[in-house]
């Protein structure tokens, strides 16, 4: 199905739930609701993930020139809405094989802390970091317009080391980086990345570590 | 047992002889050290590779490899190892690197013929054709010394559609670049980029530029 015809589910800011309308629809709603008053009084469910190796290296996505948003910067790995009717867990498991071609799973904190055991080689697995009822994210747009859309986001990090691929409709590339070395290049050039990606990697840096020797 | 590639002494491009990779590399810098000038040569494959977009595929080194390390180079390349042909090489760089098989279409009207008709299969299949041969030498950057070291390139173009996959350890990322993007990014930050590809797009600007009207002419629908 065509991405903008699917149907999501709506909430006001205090997580009331509100109606479900077609994806478009209420882009077109709050893009007008945001030049006209500044602010969005509405959210939608998100999920957004970063995926490592288990050497630590971070998979980052480059965004493409195509996008109405964000275009052409570099990003966490993946992102996407929950449909109406999806869960958050589902659809982690849904975007990974859409946009990375990977079969993941998403476990329970303790069962997480067992990884090793499971061969990443031909599995991803993923936690559970953090559910933001009211997560701002910030975007620009292709003239240079700031927007900033609240959303129920739940974050992910999980491990894969198999092959991954890079869908050219979702990217326009990927790349897997050292933390060290993604953190410099932000620093010499933030105008090149997502603040998404920002945030996610100074409040969740705890979880972007190696759990294996490399 | 090292890996065994095709080499050349730069004062004679007809005879072949076999080299030892690690070997050659060392005394190309030994070479470049005592000032001696470029006397040996190695034999490369060198291929860029577009999508139906007429977007470039361009792989990022990953910063582990000796050569080149962290910067910006194209689609992919190999040695020719020594009995191996040009044609052997190209084949199986583009079975290890994209996972996909190519179809060398040196006649023109056949290239033109195979994108007509394929244009649909093109994630499964890539279509290749020759640009070049030069025998020159390039800057390559080993263990952070900047060298230059004798190369026979045997380059070539080609369209492929499919899914690109990061295979850890060869490439640390993959893009798709629009030229004119590619060109404006390589001005900005010329040291990011290998002199191969920087050498590909300006020699070959002609060529590329109508490769991505064909290609436009036959997929755009």
């Amino acid at each position: 199905m065509q991405k903008n015809l699917e149907n999501l589910e709506i909430f006001d800011l205090d997580g009331n739930f509100l109606e479900i309308k077609k994806r478009d629809k209420y882009y077109e709603e709050i893009k007008k609701e945001f030049s006209e008053t500044g602010k969005i009084s509405k959210k939608v469910k998100t999920i957004k993930l970063f995926l490592l190796n288990s050497s630590g290296e971070i998979y980052v996505q480059k965004r493409s020139k195509q996008k109405n948003e964000n275009s052409g910067l570099f990003d966490k790995t993946v992102g996407g809405h929950v449909i109406s009717g999806h869960s958050f867990d589902f659809s982690v498991v849904k975007e990974c094989l859409e946009e990375l071609d990977i079969p993941i799973t998403i476990l329970p904190k303790n069962d997480f802390k067992k990884i090793l055991n499971l061969d990443l080689e031909k599995i991803g697995v993923f936690q559970q970091v953090e559910l933001v009822e009211n997560f701002i994210s910030i975007r620009k747009s292709i003239n240079g317009e700031i927007f900033e859309q609240p959303l129920k986001n739940l974050f992910y990090i999980g491990y894969y080391d198999g092959i991954v691929k890079c869908k050219d409709q979702e990217a326009s590339g990927i790349e897997l980086i050292e933390l060290q070395d993604l953190k410099k290049d932000i620093l010499k050039n933030p105008e090149l990345f997502t603040e998404d990606l920002k945030f996610m990697l100074q409040r969740y840096e705890k979880f972007l570590v190696p759990i294996k020797k490399s | 047992m090292g890996e065994i590639i095709t080499g050349y002494d730069t004062d004679d491009w007809i005879n072949a002889y076999p080299t030892d990779r690690d070997k050659f590399y060392k005394n190309a810098v030994d070479h470049h050290k005592k000032k001696k000038g470029v006397l040996i040569a190695a034999e490369i494959v060198d291929v860029l590779i577009l999508n139906k977009k007429g977007e470039l595929l361009i792989q990022k080194r990953s910063k582990k490899k000796n050569h080149n390390p962290n910067m910006f180079d194209k689609s992919m390349g190999g040695h020719v190892q020594y009995g191996d042909t040009v044609e052997h090489t190209l084949m199986v760089e583009t079975v290890q690197e994209l996972q996909v098989p190519s179809l060398l279409l040196n006649n023109t009207q056949d290239f033109e013929n195979s994108i007509k008709i394929l244009h649909q299969y093109l994630n499964t299949v890539a279509l290749v054709k020759k640009l070049g041969i030069k025998t020159r030498s390039f800057t390559k950057i080993i263990d952070g010394e900047k060298v230059e070291v004798g190369n026979k390139k045997n380059f070539f173009i080609g369209v492929y559609d499919g899914a690109v996959k990061l295979v850890d350890g060869e490439a640390s990322g993959i893009f798709w670049y629009e030229l004119k993007d590619l060109k404006k990014e390589m001005e900005d930050r010329p040291e990011k980029f290998t002199h191969d590809l920087k050498y590909m797009l300006e020699k070959y600007d002609e060529e590329i530029k109508k490769f991505i009207d064909l290609i436009n002419r036959f997929t755009t629908k």
